[in-house]
């Protein structure tokens, strides 16, 4: 129990203290890849690795966090809410679209896993890969992945929909402003949609609409393709 | 500061339910998410005031990156996963991600294609 406790809090008190150093810097030099996310990790994992710590003490004391990421999810209520008149007047097309889209991740993976004989334990780990990060970590803890590998699916998957999407939607002739905030928000999670809003307000807030919606019907479906595979 | 503190509160209250839920009515959802559709219920039924949640959410989204952390730092355990599987993993997200964008697109023009000429057909009845 003390042990758990001195876990807890050098884990909190060394993230929360580099979060805050890497997030002024970030601010300095405003360059992408200073994101407080890369820089604090890779310094936290070269702290561990120089001073020999074990990095299961770290990790085991990640408690506060966990908890703090379920306030998050249900904090995302918030901007949703904000957003309820545009999901009022569009909501069989939101609906419909991010349903397909949604379906269309879990199935891809769930056949491209099988056709390159990637085990199954990686393939659930890999089915919420389409989620924004937050409910994609709970989705992930809920049905036994490794929430790690999740997020590195989640940020690799947004990061790539993201560089590429917004060409390849131009090469598909997709013109409808409603159609590319709905795809770069379901592909894209958070980041998508803050890149939709440079299309416009309609498009943005699509892109959040899309980000919140994708991951409400993954929680449903994650646990249900577990139960028929 | 305190405001802060009264809001977490109620948002913690909000997801301490929500999993209260999940267990109750063993259902296969995440509590955090039942927690959601709880607010976003409130909110719309006008039970629970935007101002009483509004800031620490925002504060919650503003600092996100900061709970991700510890799982990114978690990945190290994992590196030999990437080593045997890189290149398939790769292929899988990319061809997933890419599928996901097209279908999502083109299934909400579609929608609004078909609904515009179901309106102008109407127009013209």
């Amino acid at each position: 129990m003390e042990k758990m406790i001195e876990s807890i809090l050098l884990c909190t008190a060394v993230t929360v203290i580099s979060y805050l150093i890497g997030l002024k810097v970030f601010k300095r030099y405003q360059k992408p890849w200073l994101n407080p996310l890369y820089t604090v990790t890779v310094f936290i994992i070269s702290m561990i690795s120089l001073f020999h710590l074990n990095m299961k003490d770290y990790t085991s004391g990640s408690g506060v966090f966990s908890l703090l990421l379920g306030t998050a999810t249900v904090s995302l209520a918030v901007p949703l809410y904000k957003h309820i008149k545009l999901i009022k007047k569009y909501f069989l097309v939101i609906l419909w679209a991010v349903l397909s889209g949604t379906i269309t991740g879990v199935a891809t993976v769930v056949f491209l896993t099988k056709l390159l004989h990637v085990n199954r334990e990686i393939m659930i780990t890999l089915i919420p890969k389409s989620v924004t990060a937050p409910i994609a970590l709970s989705i992930s803890q809920s049905v036994g992945a490794s929430s790690s590998l999740t997020l590195m699916f989640v940020l690799f998957s947004g990061i790539l929909s993201l560089t590429i999407g917004p060409s390849m939607l131009k090469y598909a002739r997709i013109k409808s402003g409603i159609a590319k905030g709905l795809a770069l928000g379901t592909s894209a999670q958070a980041i998508g949609a803050k890149r939709a809003f440079e299309w416009g307000e309609l498009e943005g807030a699509m892109g959040s609409i899309a980000m919140i919606t994708a991951a409400i019907i993954m929680s449903v479906f994650a646990p249900l393709i577990l139960y028929i595979y | 500061m305190v405001r802060y503190f009264v809001q977490f509160i109620t948002i913690l209250l909000i997801y301490l339910i929500g999993n209260g839920l999940v267990r109750w009515l063993d259902l296969p959802v995440p509590g955090s998410i039942v927690g959601m559709a709880l607010l976003f219920l409130g909110l719309t039924l006008k039970v629970c005031k935007l101002k009483w949640v509004e800031a620490i959410a925002q504060l919650h989204i503003k600092h996100i990156t900061l709970l991700f952390i510890p799982f990114a730092v978690g990945v190290w355990h994992y590196t030999g996963i990437f080593r045997i599987e890189g290149l398939k993993l790769t292929a899988i997200l990319a061809a997933s991600s890419i599928s996901v964008l097209l279908v999502t697109a083109g299934m909400a023009e579609f929608f609004e294609i078909k609904t515009k000429k179901g309106r102008q057909n109407g127009k013209n009845d």
